[in-house]
């Protein structure tokens, strides 16, 4: 298991290390792995240093904020003061950004340390994050398109880092990585200075090591920006509160139908033996079926093209041949399709979260458990999964099981559950009432406890000191 | 549906400025259509005359 904050914290507080030397661990490490595994686009070891000084300055005064001295890593979407943001795309320029996104502003106060950015799929668009590898098995993808942050997460280089989630982009590399990875409820972190997808679908949010590190990372990050409209409606919201609790009559809805079918046997029978842990460890099960969701794909890109080729309408038309194949040409849907299109994509989203408001409200539900993704990390080349005999797309496999969230505008958190035959790890999600993460961290974190997910570590690892 | 007709196409791309190599008339008719197509699928939810508003999604919801 890597490292969580929580042990790094007492570490430092105890003066067992210093965020000096944590960092230059850290340093040393990303200059060890990274060869192999392109998780980091860019590293700041100079800031980083400067930030672990200041960290351990802080911790001397006992003063710092709960991340004082954390090495994070921020994916190369999110604006970093005096770096450039290239979102995975060579239709980007490298000038220097002259702000850090909200997110960044808050690691910062909260005394995080950022080593650096790690790779994006192309504009944030896609599931492969090349040159990413997954940790578990190089020739095999990190997910995406916040790629780059989970195998970072999961090689041990960092105990968190940040990601963004449209479709899936945070919880498809914490599936396939086997780490945690927590998209929150729609408005409840700003994304404010953070390159947009999809105004209406993006979410930022952390990917952990542990349910924990997410937690922790999500409380110091999260809250209304005046900058960022969308956070207006955000309550207070203390998503820590109860990381202890258990599973004790928590009502548990059960989704195996619709998007979570057709399922990889091995994911079948992960998902299964994960519902029988969250029953005995008490939790009241229930199954449920929310006939919306079959029109998931659908709503999702009904939405996302049009708003995604409006963002980037000048590069589009400047840049085609920097933007890949695939993406221009969801830009290209996204120019040419008609407006009312749009439209019926995001009246399905008000239909998609009216069944989810009605299934939480007839069976009094605390969250809805299902399979983060159909399938384990398929190959980096790989562009088919066959399920039942028949071929599905890689992309619209993982995101058919992810996307309902988006829409629905729910926190929803991935974290591991089990290995295929290969060994490769396996993810549950875990999805709840809006801006209620605490109870979504809750059953995480007592998941996390019943059962041995989280030790295990994948083939290339940092070794704990 | 049927295939939409490439040449359209070819102007409404010209019209928006997206020309050349890139932007294969043909392809993005194909392509065009499928999206049209998927996005088709939504009536079977959505129907005719209960259309939800769509722009009056709010995150809370519960």
């Amino acid at each position: 298991m890597a490292v969580s904050i929580s042990q790094l914290g007492r570490l430092l507080r105890a003066g067992d290390t210093t965020a000096t030397e944590l960092t230059e661990r850290t340093l040393a490490a990303v200059e060890a792995l990274d060869g192999e595994l392109h998780a980091f686009v860019l590293v700041d070891a100079h800031g980083a240093r400067e930030a672990a000084a200041a960290a351990d300055a802080a911790i001397e005064q006992g003063s710092g904020g709960p991340l004082c001295g954390i090495p994070v890593a921020i994916k190369d979407i999110i604006d970093v003061a005096g770096q450039p943001t290239r979102c995975g795309s060579t239709a980007y320029d490298d000038a220097p950004r002259r702000h850090d996104a909200t997110v960044v502003t808050r690691l910062r106060a909260a005394g995080a340390v950022i080593i650096g950015k790690t790779t994006s799929h192309e504009l944030a668009c896609g599931v492969y994050s090349a040159p990413a590898r997954n940790p578990w098995d190089t020739t095999r993808l990190p997910g995406g398109s916040s790629g780059g942050s989970g195998a970072a997460v999961a090689a041990g280089l960092v105990p968190v880092a940040l990601g963004s989630d449209t479709g899936g982009s945070i919880r498809i590399p914490a599936a396939v990585c086997g780490i945690a990875g927590l998209k929150p409820t729609y408005g409840l972190v700003p994304r404010t200075g953070v390159e947009p997808l999809s105004w209406s679908l993006d979410h930022l949010g952390p990917l952990g090591a542990t349910v924990e590190d997410c937690a922790v990372t999500l409380q110091a990050i999260a809250g209304p920006d005046p900058a960022d409209p969308t956070t207006r409606g955000a309550p207070p919201n203390d998503v820590t509160a109860r990381l202890g609790g258990g599973l004790g009559g928590v009502r548990i809805g059960v989704v195996r139908s619709g998007p979570f079918r057709p399922l990889a046997d091995d994911v079948a029978e992960a998902f299964e033996d994960a519902a029988a842990s969250l029953d005995d460890g008490g939790a009241d099960l229930v199954e449920v079926r929310v006939p919306e969701l079959d029109h998931t794909l659908a709503a999702e890109f009904a939405i996302v093209g049009p708003e995604a080729a409006a963002y980037h309408r000048s590069r589009l038309r400047e840049r085609p041949e920097d933007i890949d194949p695939a993406i221009r040409s969801l830009l290209v849907n996204g120019t040419l399709q008609p407006a009312a299109d749009y439209l019926r994509g995001g009246a399905a989203r008000v239909a998609i979260r009216d069944g989810m408001r009605r299934v939480f409200e007839e069976h009094r539900l605390d969250v809805v458990v299902c399979p983060t993704l159909p399938a384990t990390a398929a190959g980096h080349d790989q562009t088919e999964f066959e399920f039942d005999g028949l071929p599905e797309d890689v992309t619209a496999a993982y995101v058919r099981t992810t996307a309902p969230f988006n829409l629905s505008g729910q926190p929803a958190l991935s974290l591991p559950c089990g290995v295929d035959r290969h060994g490769l790890p396996i993810g549950l999600q875990v999805a709840g009432r809006p801006f209620d993460e605490a109870m979504v961290i809750q059953v995480g974190a007592a998941f996390e406890r019943l059962t041995p997910w989280t030790t295990r570590r994948p083939r290339v690892h940092v070794e704990a000191a | 549906m049927a295939d939409l007709p490439v040449e359209p196409v070819r102007r409404l791309l010209e019209a928006v400025g997206l020309v050349g190599p890139a932007f294969d008339p043909a392809a993005v008719a194909a392509d065009l259509q499928a999206a049209m197509d998927s996005a088709a699928t939504l009536d079977d939810l959505l129907g005719d005359d209960s259309v939800p508003d769509p722009t009056s999604f709010d995150p809370r919801w519960l």
